[in-house]
């Protein structure tokens, strides 16, 4: 059976139909896993991955099913599925250089990024929809994020953009929305809870019934 | 502390911070590392001085230093740091190149599509990424991400040889059908 699904991976008449998905997608370090801990903390107390300020924390693609979202906008059941920050390449010698770890440990952690990546990239093609995370004090014309747009505007997959951090005092939500005119821009911050609530709002508008 | 810096520094205790940083930066590895990429060489920079700051702020060096070669720092082995060092490119280029190779145990079939020949025929293996039937190498990991769209067969079908494959298929079995049924 695994054989069969896999062979009809792209073939959209022969795929099991599986909950709606949602898919928080980014750069390393945009926030992802805390904006994933903070949707799940609010409606299931849970929490999904730890959080860290060296980048590729989150090394798998880690999904939580059948999330409930109430607002009064109405109600989306949502699995949630957050994943390794997606960059062109991994490099043991940053985590080396810059994070002050031994080399064996920075090896370890750049090949399991870069198996994380690979998976992240596999889930795309299961996704209903994408959560595109920024970091709001940084340039959102970074390649990471002009490839998934390309990737959501030919698959004419739903996006909404969350322009995360936007309680840092360089964070300009204003510039990604100008990046991404034909979706819809978010600014929050998922570490001190800001502005979580219209984008709950805008989800359950967007995606719920 | 970065190992790599600190290890480094010890090894060169006499130098001035400018002059132990251009050493530093002559390095092999750190040269590939940073390559044309202004920013990671400022970033460099920046954590070498932090480093150099917090050794000589310690006073490790300067202790090191005072202390003569029958003081202690004499006895102290220099640290070993464990790298990978990468193959040489002579050697590189003897190697068959892993997209070519037959898999072994440690290799992994991806299920994302190529994007040259459309074929399910990725593979990671290590650090590398490629396609064992037309041989494209994805040294850059986004590339593996689809940004062209599907039509109306390859969403039915599938795309590539496995929506000829399923489309032929169905077109057979509705001739053998017909055929079937016009003999009876």
């Amino acid at each position: 059976m695994d054989w069969l699904r896999r062979r009809f991976k792209f073939g959209g008449l022969f795929r099991r139909k599986k909950g709606f998905r949602m898919g928080l997608y980014g750069s390393p370090n945009a926030g992802k896993t805390t904006l994933a801990n903070a949707m799940l903390r609010d409606y299931t107390g849970e929490v999904m991955g730890t959080v860290s300020e060296v980048p590729h924390e989150t090394r798998r693609v880690l999904t939580k099913q059948e999330v409930v979202m109430r607002t009064e906008q109405g109600t989306l059941i949502v699995d949630v599925m957050d994943t390794p920050g997606l960059a062109s390449k991994v490099d043991a010698m940053d985590f080396e250089l810059m994070y002050n770890m031994d080399s064996e440990a920075a090896q370890k952690r750049a090949a399991e990024a870069r198996q994380g990546i690979v998976e992240a990239i596999e889930a795309l093609d299961e996704l209903d929809a994408m959560l595109l995370v920024l970091d709001a004090a940084d340039d959102p014309y970074q390649q990471v994020n002009q490839v998934l747009l390309t990737h959501v505007q030919a698959r004419k997959l739903p996006m909404i953009v969350v322009a995360n951090k936007i309680d840092l005092p360089d964070a300009d939500a204003g510039r990604i929305a100008k990046m991404f005119q034909r979706h819809p821009v978010v600014g929050i911050s998922a570490k001190t809870g800001q502005n979580l609530d219209a984008l709950y709002d805008k989800l359950v508008r967007t995606f719920g019934s | 502390m970065s190992e790599v810096i600190e290890s480094y520094i010890r090894r060169n205790p006499g130098l001035s911070e400018k002059d132990a940083f251009e050493g530093f930066l002559r390095e092999e590895r750190i040269r590939a590392w940073v390559g044309a990429d202004e920013s990671r060489k400022e970033r460099l920079r920046k954590e070498f001085g932090r480093v150099w700051g917090s050794m000589h702020g310690d006073g490790q060096l300067a202790r090191a230093s005072r202390a003569g070669p029958s003081g202690p720092a004499s006895l102290e082995q220099p640290r070993t740091v464990r790298v990978n060092i990468q193959a040489e490119p002579e050697q590189a280029a003897k190697q068959v190149p892993p997209s070519l190779a037959p898999p072994s145990a440690d290799a992994r079939k991806l299920s994302v599509m190529c994007t040259v020949c459309g074929r399910i025929d990725v593979w990671m293996q290590a650090d590398h990424i490629g396609c064992r039937s037309c041989g494209r190498a994805y040294e850059d990991m986004l590339q593996l991400i689809r940004v062209t769209p599907v039509g109306p067969f390859a969403f039915l079908f599938g795309e590539g040889w496995v929506g000829y494959a399923t489309a032929g298929g169905i077109v057979g079995a509705f001739t053998l059908l017909y055929f079937l049924l016009r003999g009876l």
